[in-house]
């Protein structure tokens, strides 16, 4: 504890009377009550008929007494110093990105030069007074020796800028060191953030660290003459069949307001265009697309360049997106009510991905005929005509659940699905009383469609269904198939395939049809070639079909423990149905990816490729011939060719190198017939080139929040606000103690020796 | 009668039947309708059960004959495939997976059930069971005592839930037949009552002894007497019953929007 110090010069001894003792304030109150109590005690104890100079007297004596015991007990040192007072740190940062690069001798960097060549008397002084650091920045803050390294244009001319980013870490880079103030010199543009108007949060690094950030704004314009796409807003996810809105803003500097023309170009083809009037530098074109294809999306955005723009490379942007799902359009055929058609329902209803339109038959025309449609809440059943001419296509999925469609509709509308199906549709024949029984879909040309050969129609019925009830048992095909591949790990599939419900039956069948997989089969019950199919699938054409050959697997809704476990997996198996009936990109058997994106220039891109085959296992040794285009507006022009062979897993990876940035298709053809496409952006980090202008706001508002002085143009550095001059730092410290002295012990025992005379004077003792 | 080229027919779509085919198209329909009663089904889990919950002490069931009546209405007049000869079950995790709609019934109060028993009620109706509690309203009996020991139950199963009036234009009142109030063997009140969980109807109470104006005996009479709407209100109460069925398998079914956009109905269902 201090109690003296003597002042101090930039290396100076000082000296101070400090506790080495007992320090523990608590302590120390706690003792200075009990002193301040014995000295109120002492006196009220003395007899009251003594003169009170004499009562005082003893009192007085009894409290130095003690409070010499208290120093004592403090243990009071003499402490020598010596002590460096070392100026504090003053950080100036001069930023060197592309908006201020450019220009050439009237760029913003060489402006920024300029102020501090002019400056230079006052720098010299500032160096005095703090530790002066320099740094320039561009993406991330660079620590330089002088203000001449610090303006040196950097080798590449684009570099973007991240003000705030880099002003934070040279903040935090001063953590642990006094950091009296900033100079920060720059345009104020900052390309990691939005163009959306400052909000106090943005700037709340500056305030939180205290030190008051000085901005010069440079913002010189007359050299510039630009048209430019400054932004292009695209949400990442589109949903197809839906509109994405794409909103580009378009800025000029020193070029005058007119209309200009956007263009918006997909694969070399103009998707659509605006005209935008561009108003004090600046327009908004807003365009809607409403892609069909789903995966990666890439397009490009032009502006015109006029005779007077100086910087044609920024009248050009891309973007990409990628298009998922909206809707899943489900149509459902149910031929009678039952808990399997109940569950489904429930399933595909929860489900915010699926669309579903239901129709199903509540009475047979035996009971419509007889009981008539008296007090009957009926609604429009469509006839077939309306769903399988004018609305099949609507539809991603046709569910005939337990459905005998040759009864009810003629073959021509059964001729609808079929084409339906090669077209790229999909369609799931669940089974049942009437759904897969000898003389269904068997006598419907809807049987050239589905995995299954289903019995003559002439099939006594004793032999058509299988009424045992059974656990089905899953095919090597069904532990690797998405549809049936529950859980990543194929040991825990298997468990949880061994866990889930019995199954009450199943319809009999010839066996499966040819080319056509069975996921799941029945553990005892044979067919013509082996286990009777209970899940099988089929590709047809474009489209896929999947047959189930039971009306039970309801039951695994309920087999699930409460609360955990298996609770979903009657959804998660729809779910997985649905997505590969759909063909959902993620499931594709030749799977293509490449990471990052965009892939900037000059970067190398990672390519995995992967492929499966139908049963979806690893197919070896497969070639692929890949063709790299550019999808430019002039058109797409392949540029790069190569072959990969795949290895033993499969599966292939390399590392690819973009030659141009802009929009690219990589086009994978196998020697087995496979092939498959994907679009991906090459893009240089070229958002610098469309922020030329300076943000001056940005600058006002981190020197107000951190209290700082902002100007504009020049460098008065007698104007900067700073928090500190210097730091000490204690080179060496040494302490004599004084309480152990015999003096200070005499003191003690002195005065309580001089109590004890008075109080024999005054016949005390 | 809607027509639809020349199809054969059996479900909903009708087949053109011109005089010339007539005899063979009564045959054909005769046929069909009578499909579901030939055994083609794949066993018990292709049919619609509708269980009646055993529990001990009470009288779980006062109207024997009523669901067997009930279920025989329904594979009469629907497309629904019924087992004719409704069972009844304990209230027990495996029996009520099995059977996703089941019946609660009595006339006297009961004791309360063991926790496994409430537990599995709990789990069947959360999975997407519906539970159908119809009192007996008979004379001289304490049908109170019947609803009290229901109260406690439900208080066991879902705690804290008061079950709610279901409103006249719920889909419930059109899954099948259009009913403006429901009836039983008794007047009762204009509406039942319900508890919904994620967006249906789990539990569903009737006030109105449905059980009553079913029960047939094996002569063919009608076990008891209707009031006060005689035979027209014993056909609302079967109506009723069809609908509860009908809404534990098809939900909101015809509350689909989605019907709308074909327009141009050949019939209605």
């Amino acid at each position: 504890m201090a109690v003296a110090q003597s002042s101090s010069q930039p290396v100076a001894e000082q000296w101070q009377i400090a506790a080495t003792g007992a320090q523990d304030v608590t302590v120390l109150l706690v003792l200075a009550v009990a002193i301040g109590v014995g000295v109120v005690w002492t006196y009220r104890s003395l007899d009251p008929q003594l003169r009170k100079s004499i009562r005082l007297g003893i009192t007085a004596l009894r409290a130095l007494a003690l409070g010499v015991c208290l120093c004592l007990l403090m243990q009071p040192s003499l402490r020598f110093r010596t002590i460096l007072n070392t100026p504090a740190h003053l950080a100036i940062l001069v930023d060197v990105s592309g908006s201020m690069n450019s220009g050439g001798t009237e760029s913003r960097l060489n402006a920024a030069r300029v102020l501090l060549e002019r400056a230079k008397t006052q720098l010299r002084d500032l160096e005095k007074r703090f530790n002066v650091s320099w740094f320039r920045f561009a993406e991330t803050p660079t620590e330089v020796r002088d203000a001449r390294e610090s303006t040196e244009p950097p080798a590449e001319k684009h570099l973007s800028s991240n003000l705030c980013g880099s002003l934070e870490q040279v903040l935090e880079r001063f953590t642990d060191e006094e950091l009296a103030g900033v100079v920060l010199l720059s345009d104020g543009a900052d390309t990691e953030r939005p163009l959306t108007p400052i909000k106090a949060e943005d700037v709340a690094f500056a305030r939180a660290h205290g030190v008051p950030v000085n901005t010069v704004l440079l913002s010189s314009t007359e050299h510039r003459k630009d048209l430019a796409i400054a932004e292009v807003k695209v949400d990442p996810i589109a949903f197809s069949r839906s509109e994405a809105p794409i909103r580009v803003d378009v800025k000029s500097i020193g070029i005058p307001d007119r209309e200009v023309e956007v263009i918006l170009w997909q694969d070399g083809s103009v998707v659509q265009r605006r005209v935008v009037q561009i108003i004090g530098g600046a327009g908004q074109a807003n365009f809607a697309v409403a892609p069909s294809r789903l995966g990666p999306h890439v397009m490009t955005v032009t502006v015109p360049v006029p005779p007077e723009d100086k910087l044609p490379e920024n009248n050009r942007a891309y973007l990409s997106f990628k298009v998922v799902r909206d809707k899943i359009r489900v149509l459902h055929l149910v031929g009678h009510p039952s808990w399997d058609q109940r569950m489904l329902r429930d399933t595909l209803t929860a489900w915010p991905l699926v669309d579903l339109v239901s129709f199903y038959i509540l009475r047979t025309a035996y009971q419509s005929s007889t009981y008539g449609s008296s007090g009957l809440a009926l609604i429009p059943f469509p006839r077939p005509q309306t769903i399988f001419e004018k609305h099949l296509d609507e539809f991603d999925i046709v569910v005939f659940q337990d459905f005998k469609p040759v009864t009810v509709w003629h073959e021509r509308h059964m001729q609808r699905v079929v084409d339906f199906v090669e077209r790229g549709g999909a369609v799931v024949v669940i089974g049942g009383t009437h759904g897969l029984r000898a003389g269904g879909p068997a006598s419907s040309i809807l049987q050239r469609i589905l995995p299954l050969r289903l019995l003559p129609r002439k099939t006594p019925k004793r032999r058509q269904n299988d009424l045992a009830s059974f656990r089905l048992n899953l095919t090597p095909v069904g532990f690797r198939h998405p549809i049936t591949r529950l859980k990543t790990d194929i040991e825990e599939n298997k468990r949880l395939w061994r866990s889930l419900a019995r199954l009450d039956g199943a319809n009999r069948v010839l066996g499966l049809a040819q080319g056509a997989l069975s996921l799941a089969e029945h553990p005892h019950a044979q067919v013509e070639d082996g286990a009777l199919p209970i899940i099988a699938v089929k590709e047809t054409g474009k489209g896929r079909a999947l047959a189930i050959t039971t009306d039970a697997l309801w039951r695994w809704r309920f087999s699930g423990p409460l609360g955990g476990g298996p609770l979903d997996t009657y959804a998660d198996f729809w779910h997985r149905a649905v997505s590969w009936l759909t063909r959902d990109p993620e499931l594709d058997t030749l799977r293509v990816q490449i990471t990052p994106s965009p892939v900037p220039k000059d970067q190398p891109a990672r390519i995995e490729f992967e492929l499966l085959n139908e049963a979806y296992l690893p197919v070896p040794g497969v070639q692929l011939n890949c063709t790299v285009s550019w999808l430019g507006k002039d058109g797409v022009k392949a540029y790069d060719n190569f072959s990969i062979r795949l290895n033993d897993q499969g599966r292939y990876s390399l590392k690819w190198r973009p030659k141009v940035d802009g929009p690219h298709r990589l086009t994978v053809t196998g020697e087995n017939g496979v092939s498959a496409a994907t679009r991906f952006l090459v893009q240089t980090k070229n958002k610098e080139l469309s922020r030329l202008d300076a943000n001056e706001p940005l600058l006002k508002a981190i020197a107000e929040a951190s209290t700082g002085h902002h100007q504009q143009n020049e460098l008065k550095l007698d104007e900067l606000q700073t928090r500190v001059t210097a730091t000490q730092k204690v080179l060496s410290r040494v302490d004599i103690p004084i309480w152990d002295r015999p003096w200070a012990i005499g003191v003690f025992i002195l005065l309580l020796a001089l109590e004890w005379v008075l109080r024999r004077r005054v016949g005390l003792l | 009668m809607p027509l639809i080229g020349d199809a054969k027919t059996r479900g909903t779509v009708i087949v053109r039947a011109g005089r010339r085919n007539f005899a063979k198209t009564i045959g054909l329909v005769a046929g069909a309708a009578a499909l579901p009663s030939l055994g083609w089904g794949l066993g018990t889990a292709s049919q619609i059960n509708l269980a009646q919950i055993v529990y001990p002490g009470g009288n779980w069931q006062p109207r024997p004959t009523a669901l067997r009546r009930l279920a025989w209405e329904i594979h009469k007049r629907t497309a629904i495939d019924t087992v004719l000869e409704p069972r009844s079950i304990k209230p027990t995790l495996h029996a009520l997976s099995s059977n996703p709609l089941v019946f609660l019934a009595g006339d006297r109060p009961f004791p309360a059930w063991s926790s496994s028993s409430t537990n599995a009620m709990r789990r069947f109706l959360k999975l997407g069971g519906t539970l159908i509690i119809d009192p007996a309203e008979v004379s001289g009996v304490n049908a109170t005592g019947f609803e009290e020991s229901v109260d406690q139950l439900l208080e066991a199963v879902v705690p804290k839930v008061r079950l709610e009036p279901i409103a006249a234009d719920h889909v419930l009142y059109r899954s099948f037949y259009q009913i403006n109030r429901p009836l039983g063997r008794v007047e009762g009140p204009p509406h039942l009552w319900a508890h919904e969980m994620t967006g249906r109807l789990s539990i569903i109470r009737t006030r109105h002894d449905l059980g009553g104006a079913w029960a047939r005996d094996n002569l063919g009479s009608w076990e008891y007497e209707v009031s006060p709407g005689g035979q027209r209100q014993r056909e609302y109460a079967f109506r009723l019953g069809i609908n509860l069925v009908f809404y534990g398998l098809c939900q909101d079914y015809k509350d689909e929007l989605s019907h709308r956009r074909f327009g141009d109905p050949m019939v209605k269902d």
